[in-house]
């Protein structure tokens, strides 16, 4: 099962590498992948703007596009499902980066971009603001407020003068998160019977308030880059922050911005579309799964691929019992479970 | 190059590991640190390292405090050996050992340090070769031992420090490794490790320290130090073995 012919360069002149640890198949090369996801991002978002409550058959959809024909087709391909379909791609894009950035800095395969509890501080802030009646823009001002608040106390609780001890984000995290939970709830006891279905619609999350992703988009993208900039100390940071040291990695560095990467991504997320699960727990894994662990090539290929699941998702959430929309994160799960549980089972 | 400990102590709380001690490890010298455990072996190595500051007094390294060196240009000259690591690596051994190649890569450089020489030489050095393409997690805890040695020689330092570098080796790869160990030191350069069998020390060390209670140390040239007295007294038992005689040293070495 090891290679018998050693490759000269990995990923070179060889599409599969087979390692003894992957018996059940072959680790997928680079070039195979990074061609998959570059033809997957536009095939996906072309894809989601074909369906949809209202109709459209292929012919004319492809006339909107260009921008002929009937102009209510114009309307609803250029203007609801495109940005719609962005939005997704760029969200799921965010909760895998914020999923893989946390996963390595918390050496702890579980970790999601929700550990922080900065989705919780979201929450509170924006059913606070629709509890007291303030418009769109102060519920989103105010979950802003929210997540701000919590990552402050997180900060306090873990930040210390000789570094980060990345144990107490973890526990600050998850202790926070419960005590936002428990406010959840208690605002949702007490608010009035007419605002709790409102409520309940905005935490569980959707993307069909999504029209303007460019500032997500442009979000994704610094964000991205600077964790491409640090990937071979994310790659040292696996191996504990004491070995990262003594490589010579500037280690409390590396945490603070991966952290401030994290965070800002989860809250942009999350402040776009809810809290949707399964996107930052999984998508990195099922890249680690076939084989992709250095952080040059997760970092990457999970953002991609966090933006594909997500558009898919998306895609299915509004169609399969138009024109209601089942919860996106349903969508997801139905999605990404299975595929998630078949790379486990053949991977040993 | 040469790491000069100047007036090092530690302590932790009110309990002293290391009183207030001089000394100088020079290139081409093996050291041994004995001592029983909680002695502080890991904290004196860790200091040594530069990567622990609770102690008074400092290292140099060429005449340099260690805490005044950069990170990096530190990390290319002083390697350490942890005593445990976490086994959660998702790479192959060979991704693994690749990752001490981090400290000399330029910025720009490509970042593949896979073929590099120095890592398939290592691998190779630790008879890892035909388990260069296997997960690092599914390795036995002696293999993944080996793994770790193997990726603290592809880091190439002067200067290799280890903790426990024969923990879960079998027989022979104890001697093995002690083999390469006195290797580095013959090509010129210094070896630090912590030992639990004196017998090492007397046959492979060229020098040893001991750790006693209440912080008192006793170094030196390896067969003046681990006499079956001076043995009996650190560890605090009655020992029936020939190879720690003073006048059977000789034939170990």
């Amino acid at each position: 099962m090891i290679d018998s012919a050693p490759s000269p360069k990995s990923g070179v002149g060889q599409s599969f590498r087979c390692t003894e640890a992957l018996p059940a198949g072959c680790m997928v090369s680079n070039r195979v992948v990074m061609v998959a996801l570059l033809i997957g991002v536009p095939a996906v978002i072309l894809i989601a703007t074909v369906f949809g409550s209202v109709p459209i058959g292929l012919h004319d959809w492809r006339m909107a596009l260009l921008g002929e024909g009937d102009p209510i087709h114009y309307e609803v391909v250029w203007t609801h499902r495109l940005p719609r379909a962005m939005a997704a791609f760029v969200t799921g894009g965010l909760l895998a980066l914020a999923g893989v950035l946390l996963q390595t800095l918390l050496r702890n395969p579980l970790a999601d971009p929700y550990v922080l509890g900065v989705s919780g501080g979201v929450s509170v802030g924006g059913l606070l603001a629709m509890m007291l009646g303030l418009s769109p823009f102060f519920i989103g001002l105010f979950g802003l407020l929210g997540a701000a608040a919590v990552a402050a106390l997180v900060i306090g609780f873990a930040a210390r003068a000789s570094g980060w001890d990345i144990y107490r984000v973890l526990l600050a995290g998850v202790g926070i998160a419960s005590a936002c939970g428990a406010f959840v709830a208690l605002i949702l006891t007490i608010s009035p019977a007419g605002q709790i279905q409102g409520m309940l619609f905005w935490l569980m999350g959707d993307l069909s308030a999504s029209r303007d992703p460019g500032w997500l988009a442009a979000i994704l993208v610094v964000l991205t880059a600077i964790a491409f900039l640090l990937r071979t100390n994310l790659d040292a940071l696996t191996l504990g922050t004491v070995k990262a040291r003594l490589l010579g990695v500037a280690v409390g560095q590396t945490q603070t911005l991966a952290l401030l990467c994290a965070t800002i991504a989860t809250v942009a997320a999350v402040l776009e579309a809810g809290a949707i699960g399964f996107v930052g727990i999984a998508v990195p894994h099922v890249f680690r799964l076939i084989g992709w662990h250095a952080h040059r090539s997760l970092v990457p290929f999970s953002v991609v691929g966090g933006g594909i699941l997500l558009t898919i998702a998306d895609t299915v959430a509004r169609t399969v019992a138009a024109p209601i929309e089942i919860p996106v994160g349903v969508a997801t799960a139905v999605i990404g479970v299975p595929v998630l549980l078949w790379l486990i089972a053949r991977s040993r | 190059m040469t790491l000069d400990v100047h007036q090092l102590s530690l302590a932790v709380g009110a309990r002293i590991l290391v009183q207030p001690t001089s000394w100088t490890i020079g290139p081409k010298e093996c050291w041994a640190i004995l001592g029983p455990n909680g002695a502080g072996k890991t904290m004196l190595l860790h200091a040594l390292a530069g990567i622990d500051l609770a102690h008074a007094g400092e290292v140099r390294l060429g005449g340099v405090n260690i805490q005044t060196w950069q990170r990096r240009d530190l990390a290319q000259r002083i390697g350490l050996l942890l005593q445990d690591e976490s086994p959660e690596y998702w790479g192959t051994v060979q991704d693994y050992v690749a990752l001490a190649r981090l400290p000399h890569r330029g910025r720009y450089a490509k970042d593949a340090a896979e073929n590099d020489p120095s890592v398939t030489a290592s691998l190779a050095a630790l008879r890892l070769t035909d388990l260069a393409s296997r997960r690092f997690r599914t390795l036995s805890g002696g293999e993944r031992q080996r793994a770790r040695i193997a990726q603290l020689l592809a880091q190439t330092p002067e200067i290799l420090l280890l903790d426990e570098p024969l923990n879960h080796l079998d027989l022979a790869q104890e001697i093995h490794v002690m083999t390469l160990l006195a290797a580095h030191t013959a090509h010129g350069g210094s070896v630090v490790c912590t030992l639990h069998d004196p017998v090492y020390a007397l046959r492979y060390c060229s020098h040893a320290l001991m750790m006693y209670d209440a912080g008192r140390l006793e170094l030196g040239p390896v067969t003046q130090v681990v006499t079956r007295s001076a043995v009996e007294q650190l560890y605090g038992c009655r020992l029936d073995w020939p190879g720690l005689d003073a006048d059977f040293g000789p034939h170990f070495r």
